[in-house]
């Protein structure tokens, strides 16, 4: 039975099962009649504790994401069931900012923010981009795609690419695009210009509206079918427009030529190779024979034809200068606003190449109408100025003078009416869609006092002004206008709320819990969950806003599940404009089926019941369904006098640690354990690390004794005594001191293992007893026999270089040694040698030995080696 | 000793059979709560897979797309979890094989001061040790480190494993087996 357990212990294959299912104790009853068996015990109790941690580590990570939002946006399908009949051109979605690219290589869109990175690449702000894995398909509303299956809403004058030898020829799939503004669908050999809806599909009649060719047959160049509307073709010499319904087409001469299109609406391209383009309810359809026009990059002056965005492109000049000095201002931003319907759409960040030179700027890349363009510097008021772009001759000139503006002093406070320091306060504009701020606004943080003052507040206008703090909430009050300096004191007062809101759920299945109470920390506040398990409140947001969801015990007493929101930084938690301005955070609750009761009694090294211990209990491992549910814990407790505690509720199917937290609120692990089921479990534990200190003194004399720093690290140590018996290393310190750390309490003796160092030095054995958390001070362990010194070396090659990666290598008893020599940043190795060795060699990859004799020598004195390098055999 | 209770293989559970299937018919609810049902484990199996948090986010987004987009392709066997780490491993290795070698000149190959000999036990009390658990791991076989994380950070079962990495039963065993014992080695180092 012996030797059977033996080799099964020390079977590798079969370790993975105890460390899931624990070492069958017929084994471990043997574990220690045979060789190393205790150590693979160990050693893999030691693994199966360092993977619960890393487990829980990830976990941790795993859990505080949720990428549902962004998933399904990426993942979003522009249903293609509306496409056929034309009516629905007219209907087109409204121009949407966003982009969604799904080629067959599973792109997604990326809606960035200043400074975001993704995959390296540092997106530019405010700008769509269009991503597959590894490549930019689109910026700036123009996109190049590549793949089977493409649905996209196109930005405003945007530009379509379609990559490929010819036409839609690269494509396989279907191709659609909606949009109620122009935008451009471009291919090697034609261009093609809507609004609308544009179809592109493959042999697919029911839905084609228009059918390219390029020439392959006969001596159509482009067809389009017109069902709706009307459109036009346009060659370079030519162009016909048609009412609906009409066939439009375009010869390879460039010959424009129109005819009434009959019933047959998917007659035109049947059962030919290729791909059909349709397009309906368009104002403007227009597709050219040939490839875009070459343009030069943007002239000094003047609209231009933009290649990139295949659209004419509008630039505007002008000048930033102070209003009291005229001076130019050097610093500052300009931006643009395009007008739209709704008014002025959002800043256009990187349209904004400025030229900053004496306080000019130009701004390119504008589209033709009107434009807002605002000008910001740090201590004045931002200045606007709308400007119509229509005349393609030279650009508008602009100057944009700046004032310092008003100033507006005010205090920003709580609900209560304290002070609030470290909010941030500014214009409303410097605060950035997720709170980034503008480089040029002037944004303040509030002191101790609360108190801010803000220069260059615009003055003689109106304009609003926000405060926030992660956890007092935030505030805006618009409708402020001061006049050229005045000043006047105003107050901000942050709600200090927060709404949490969330869904308490039970089970794999996450069945909804209704009617379960939810409190806050000092359950002040308490609510119960409706009937899809689904609760919200609004409590005081105080530094740790707790909320617990209460459930009845097992044992007749609620047991409370608790957690803070996980999310409290400024940029995780929501502001929201509800029942006055408060803050959100989300907060489901989501409980096992089973729970257990958790007991068990902690006792001190001597088998003593400790009371009025500190315990923490959090959740460490156990996945339900790819998921750690219980995120619940960390529950604490207080042993009680006989060191009892208890912990109901613990849910089932998963592991914990159990730690106790000593008064100076560090934390000590003290185990792990598992529950399995709704069985009580129980679980005893002891306390207490210790801690040894001491050095090594002469024996004879008492006086520190110099080890080498193998004979520290190596050879010595405590064993623990006991049938559980191993062996610790200690940290060697300087000046012959050692420390042993984390030492579970019990008895050691310090002394050195089996090793050849034993015939130089001789360590008496100290036996040291050490109880739970005592640190045992300044141990002597006497010691015998030759001592080391300290050399220093220089070694250097036959060039004068430095050698790296020395090794210095002893030889004892027919045994030599070999350690690895650290190369100081002087250049120098220190070591120390026991002075039982007369030589020692230091060795070199590369490099012939060196052989170095020590006695004779002064110790501690610099001793200096060249080592030559060995000759290379061969070529 | 036991680390954790891992759950049985089994098939898809009838109430996630029919989550499944309303998501192929083109259900967005029923796709969202599969999501929040398997994007942490995905989002951890990419962590342990290419240790960079942002690339491990871009692969559970891209993995749950590919699900999505071809979610006519996941037949009702085996596990679900299993399906999607596996097309989370084709990715991850992809991204690995792209990035392998500018990477790995970046790896600090910090010196660890002369550590004593102590038990693993005594090892993983620590911080900085549970960092040289992860760093022995990495330093394994790429074959054996896999299963390793698979087996202990993800906790899935061996024949979940089997699955995803494509290999019998007993092969996982196996590399489980010698993982470990290089595991143990490694940070026993008695020299």
């Amino acid at each position: 039975m012996k030797t059977e357990a033996c080799q099964a212990l020390a079977d590798e294959t079969r370790w993975h099962e105890w460390l899931q299912d624990g070492l069958p104790e017929s084994l471990r009853a043997h574990a220690d009649q045979c060789a190393d068996c205790a150590a693979i015990i160990r050693d893999l109790e030691g693994l199966g504790q360092g993977f619960g941690a890393m487990a829980a580590e990830t976990a941790a990570w795993a859990d505080s994401f949720d990428l549902t939002e962004s998933v399904l946006q990426a993942s979003e399908p522009r249903s293609g069931r509306a496409w056929g009949p034309w009516l629905a051109g007219a209907l087109a979605a409204a121009a949407a900012i966003l982009f969604a690219v799904w080629p067959a290589s599973s792109g997604f869109e990326v809606d960035s923010e200043a400074g975001a990175s993704w995959r390296g690449r540092t997106l530019k702000p405010g700008v769509t981009q269009v991503f597959a894995p590894g490549r930019l398909l689109a910026s700036l509303g123009r996109a190049q795609v590549r793949g089977d299956d493409v649905q996209a809403n196109l930005p405003r004058n945007s530009a379509l690419d379609i990559e490929g030898p010819g036409a839609f020829s690269g494509l396989v799939g279907t191709v659609r695009f909606h949009s109620t503004q122009p935008f451009v669908v471009r291919g090697s050999t034609y261009r093609l210009e809507a609004a609308g809806q544009i179809e592109v599909a493959e042999g697919d009649e029911e839905i084609a509206k228009m059918v390219s060719r390029k020439g392959v047959l006969g001596s159509a160049a482009v067809v389009a079918l017109v069902y709706a509307g009307w459109g036009s073709l346009q060659s370079g010499s030519s162009e016909v427009r048609g009412q609906a319904p009409v066939v439009l087409a375009i010869d390879a001469a460039g010959k424009v030529s129109s005819s009434p299109l009959d019933a047959k609406a998917g007659s035109v391209g049947r059962g030919r190779p290729g791909v059909a383009v349709s397009a309906s309810g368009g104002q403007a359809l227009r597709a050219a024979g040939a490839a875009g026009q070459d343009e030069a990059a943007e002239p000094s002056s003047g609209a231009y034809w933009s290649e990139d965005e295949q659209a004419l492109r509008f630039a505007i000049q002008g000048e930033v200068i102070d209003s009291v000095s005229g001076e130019p201002v050097s610093d500052f931003t300009v931006r643009a606003q395009a007008k739209s319907l709704q008014g002025y759409g959002p800043e256009h960040h990187e349209l904004s190449r400025t030229r900053k030179a004496q306080g000019k700027f130009r701004l390119v890349g504008l589209s033709a109408g009107t434009w807002r363009i605002t000008a910001r510097a740090k201590g004045y008021a931002p200045v606007s100025q709308v400007v119509d772009l229509q005349d393609v001759g030279t650009d508008p000139y602009v100057v944009l003078p700046l004032s310092s503006g008003a100033r507006l002093s005010g205090q920003v406070v709580d609900a209560r009416k304290r002070p609030v320091a470290e909010a941030r306060v500014g214009l409303v504009a410097c605060f950035g869609a997720k709170g980034h701020s503008l480089k040029t606004c002037d944004l303040q943080t509030t002191g101790a006092d609360g108190r801010f003052t803000l220069q260059g507040v615009p003055a003689d206008a109106a304009f609003a002004v926000r405060a926030e703090h992660p956890r007092h909430g935030f505030v805006v009050q618009p409708g402020l206008r001061r006049s050229e300096g005045e000043s006047e004191h105003i107050v901000l007062e942050l709600s200090g709320r927060l709404r949490v809101y969330g869904e308490v759920t039970r089970g794999p299945d996450k069945t909804p819990q209704p009617g379960v109470r939810v409190v806050n920390g000092d359950e002040s506040v308490s609510t119960l969950t409706d009937a899809q398990g689904a609760y919200t409140m609004i409590v005081p947001l105080e530094n740790r806003a707790k909320v617990h969801v209460v459930v009845p015990g097992t044992h007749g007493a609620d047991v409370k599940f608790g957690s803070y929101p996980e999310r409290r930084s400024s940029e995780a938690v929501r502001w929201v404009q509800a029942e006055g301005y408060v803050a959100e955070v989300q907060k489901d609750f989501w409980l096992a089926v089973d729970s257990a009761r958790l007991f068990g009694q902690i006792t001190d090294d001597a088998g003593a019941p400790v009371g009025g211990v500190s315990l923490r209990l959090w959740n460490t491992t156990g996945w339900h369904k790819g998921r750690r549910g219980h995120q619940t814990f960390p529950e604490r407790t207080t042993t009680d006098a006989q060191g009892r505690y208890s912990i109901e509720g613990v849910p089932a199917q998963a592991g914990y640690t159990m730690a106790y937290i000593s008064e100076d609120g560090t934390k000590t692990d003290l185990g792990y354990v598992n529950v399995k089921s709704s069985q009580p479990v129980q679980a005893d534990f002891q306390i207490g690390r210790g801690r040894i200190r001491g050095r090594f003194v002469d024996s004879q004399s008492g006086e520190p004794f110099r080890l080498s720093r193998q004979g520290c690290g190596s050879m010595f140590g405590a064993e623990r005594l006991g049938p559980q018996g191993y062996f610790v290393a200690p940290r060697c310190l300087e000046d012959g001191r050692f420390e042993f750390e984390q030492l579970p309490p019990g008895d050691y003796r310090l002394h050195a293992k089996m090793g050849w160092l034993e015939s130089t030095v001789k360590f008496e054995a100290t036996d040291v007893s050490v109880g739970p958390g005592q640190v045992q001070n300044e141990v002597l362990v006497p010691v015998s026999g030759a001592q080391a010194d300290e050399w220093t070396f220089r070694v250097l090659d036959d060039s004068g270089r430095f050698v790296p990666s020395l090794y210095l290598r002893m030889l004892a008893k027919n045994r030599s040694y070999t350690s690895s020599l650290g190369l100081g940043s002087d250049g120098l190795v220190k070591v120390t040698i026991n002075r039982s060795f007369d030589e020692v060699f230091i060795d070199a990859q590369g490099y012939e030995s060196a052989k170095v004799r020590l006695k004779g020598r002064e110790p501690g004195a610099l001793i200096e080696l060249r080592m030559r390098r060995v000759k290379s055999e061969g070529p | 000793m036991a680390i954790r209770s891992a759950e049985p293989i089994a098939t898809l559970d009838p109430e996630e059979a029919r989550w499944v299937k309303a998501m192929q018919a083109g259900d967005r609810a029923a796709f969202a709560r599969l999501i929040r049902q398997y994007q942490s484990v995905i989002l951890a199996y990419g962590l342990s897979m290419l240790g960079d948090e942002a690339l491990a986010r871009d692969l559970c987004q891209e993995v749950l797309v590919t699900f999505w987009r071809d979610r006519g392709a996941y037949r009702h066997q085996g596990k679900l979890r299993a399906y999607l780490l596996t097309i989370a491993r084709h990715r991850g290795l992809a991204q690995l094989k792209r990035q392998r070698s500018s990477e790995r000149l970046q790896r600090a190959t910090a010196e660890l001061p002369m550590v004593p000999v102590r038990t693993p036990l005594e090892e993983v009390q620590t911080m900085q040790q549970r960092l040289r658990l992860r760093s022995a791991i990495q330093d394994l076989p790429p074959d054996r480190a896999e299963v390793i994380q698979l087996r202990f950070v993800l906790g899935l079962p061996v024949a979940e494993i089997a699955e995803i990495v494509g290999v019998p039963v007993g092969t996982v065993k196996s590399r489980i087996g010698r993982g470990l014992a290089g595991l143990r080695q490694e940070l026993s180092h008695e020299d």
